[in-house]
């Protein structure tokens, strides 16, 4: 501060007397940015404080619920065993406590949630039992219909959850909100809820679903028990090529081998990516009427597509494309090639393996390294 | 003599309705909140029974599973891992490396429960 006093009267004097215009102007500059400094330090500081002192209130409301929770609720085993006076009580209190101030309400939506996204059984009908009769469903719903998107993918989080059926309809408006973020959040509650049309999304999104957005709905979807899984070679005429990637691990994930026409048949699709997803999805379902086509594109194919070819070709393993993975091997000249099809010999069951490796002529010592290295199971991790 | 439980979780939360549910039960409950804390614990004291979390800071996975069945005191200490890692290969994984039992969460508490009596039932009647 007497910095800035002194730096206030130098800075006066540079300015009132008669320095060039020059000196004057970096003078100002100078103060300025001296100013500027000040205030930065200053925000990031209160910032720090503001944020720790959020994070104690957030942690006494914590505990406060928590001794709620823990002294009135959780020490029964069913929601019927709960004597209706200490029931009625323990909402009353934390009614009152939700009511007291927005880190409270926080914290008691927030640990209710946890509790259920965490827990099954008795536990999870109490704390379901306890979000209904605090009303918090209404927070939820203001949630979804507020203009920021964090907002919404928190209450969306929060319907999930709580595994809240009554608030669909306001789901179903986010569908087509401008956010991707929060249409997909909006898809992963239907599906988590196995609500009505919740495969609608495959159809009707219009950009490109990120890596970790298709990981968020794969998820959604192995994870729910009793969906209904569509025959997810329909989505194949898709424009989303996001859409087709995903449909493709579907297939593979729930074993669709109805679908392996239709993939062999998309073999000549023009996007190279998902050309690969394809190949290397043929092999994962080991299909042996696949093996032709998957030798016809090879000569058409990139390298890496060519790799993707021979671990298929590996994984399928008939034994029909021993001597084209041999050739392959033998005439590699880009390393990824040699090493897939070395792997790819290897993945051969027992004795037909030792009769492809005994039917090698001569190697030179590149080939012979790689067929040691491939042939330690832990080294092909992530090839087959 | 009363049974002795160790609970590694990173997760609060869980820790205390573990703790709560299980003192209830006539146990004597000790928890670790990371690997390191858990391993210092369990080469000091004698576990009837571990219940773990796989994805716990410092030590973690099959290497504290590993690490405990090395200890002198709880070698053969059942141990329970609770874990949200749902893959298959996983489980058979763990259960390999010689773990009673694979809770994925979210889980029952009094699945939990009932698990951990049942495990220590041999020794209640032995006792």
């Amino acid at each position: 501060m007497m910095l800035t006093a002194l730096s206030s009267v130098e800075f006066c004097t540079v300015i009132s007397s008669d320095y060039p215009d020059i000196v004057r102007l970096a003078a100002f500059i100078a103060f300025v940015a001296s100013i500027l400094t000040i205030v930065v330090v200053f925000v990031i500081f209160y910032n720090r404080v503001a944020k720790l002192k959020a994070r104690k209130i957030a942690d006494e409301a914590d505990n406060i619920i928590l001794e709620e929770l823990g002294e009135h609720i959780f020490n029964y085993d069913s929601v019927d065993d709960i004597p209706e006076h200490e029931l009625k009580a323990t909402v009353r209190t934390l009614n009152s406590l939700k009511n007291q101030s927005s880190a409270l309400r926080n914290s008691v939506v927030r640990l209710l949630v946890y509790f259920q996204k965490n827990l099954t059984g008795a536990v999870s009908r109490i704390v379901s039992s306890a979000y209904s009769r605090l009303r918090l469903r209404e927070f939820a719903l203001r949630k979804l219909r507020s203009s920021y998107w964090f907002y919404k993918t928190q209450g969306l989080a929060e319907v999930q959850a709580m595994k809240d059926d009554h608030s669909l309809p306001e789901v179903y408006k986010l569908l087509k909100d401008s956010n991707q973020d929060v249409r997909v959040a909006a898809y992963t509650v239907l599906l988590r809820l196995k609500a009505k049309d919740c495969f609608d999304f495959m159809v009707k999104e219009p950009d490109e679903l990120s890596d970790w957005h298709q990981i968020v709905l794969h998820d959604a979807m192995v994870k729910t028990e009793g969906l209904e899984i569509p025959d997810f070679k329909i989505y194949f005429s898709s424009e989303n090529t996001s859409i087709i990637f995903l449909s493709i691990k579907l297939i593979v994930d729930y074993k669709q081998f109805n679908a392996i026409p239709k993939l062999l048949s998309f073999l000549d699709h023009d996007d190279e990516r998902v050309r690969n997803h394809l190949i290397m999805a043929l092999g994962q379902l080991q299909a042996e009427n696949g093996e032709d086509r998957l030798i016809e594109r090879y000569a058409a194919e990139s390298i890496k597509n060519k790799a993707a070819i021979l671990i298929a070709l590996g994984r399928i393993s008939s034994g029909l494309a021993v001597k084209f993975i041999t050739e392959k091997f033998l005439e590699a000249e880009h390393f990824l090639v040699l090493k897939c099809a070395a792997a790819a010999i290897f993945s051969h069951p027992e004795p037909l393996r030792e009769k492809i490796l005994k039917d090698l002529p001569d190697l030179n010592n590149e080939q012979k390294a790689i067929l040691r290295h491939v042939a330690e199971p832990s080294n092909n991790y992530g090839i087959l | 003599m009363k049974s002795r439980v160790l609970i590694v979780d990173d997760e609060l939360l869980i820790i205390n309705l573990l703790k709560t549910r299980l003192t209830r039960e006539d146990l004597l409950v000790d928890i670790a909140r990371d690997g390191q804390e858990a391993l210092k614990k369990a080469s000091s004291k004698k576990y009837d029974l571990i219940l773990t979390d796989l994805m716990v800071p410092n030590v973690a996975g099959r290497e504290l599973i590993m690490q405990i069945q090395q200890s002198k005191l709880n070698a053969n200490t059942p141990i329970i891992v609770l874990s949200s890692l749902s893959s298959d290969e996983l489980i058979v994984d763990v259960l390999a490396a010689g773990v009673k039992d694979y809770i994925v969460k979210p889980f029952s508490v009094d699945v939990i429960v009932a698990k951990i009596k049942q495990l220590l039932i041999p020794k209640l009647s032995v006792a």
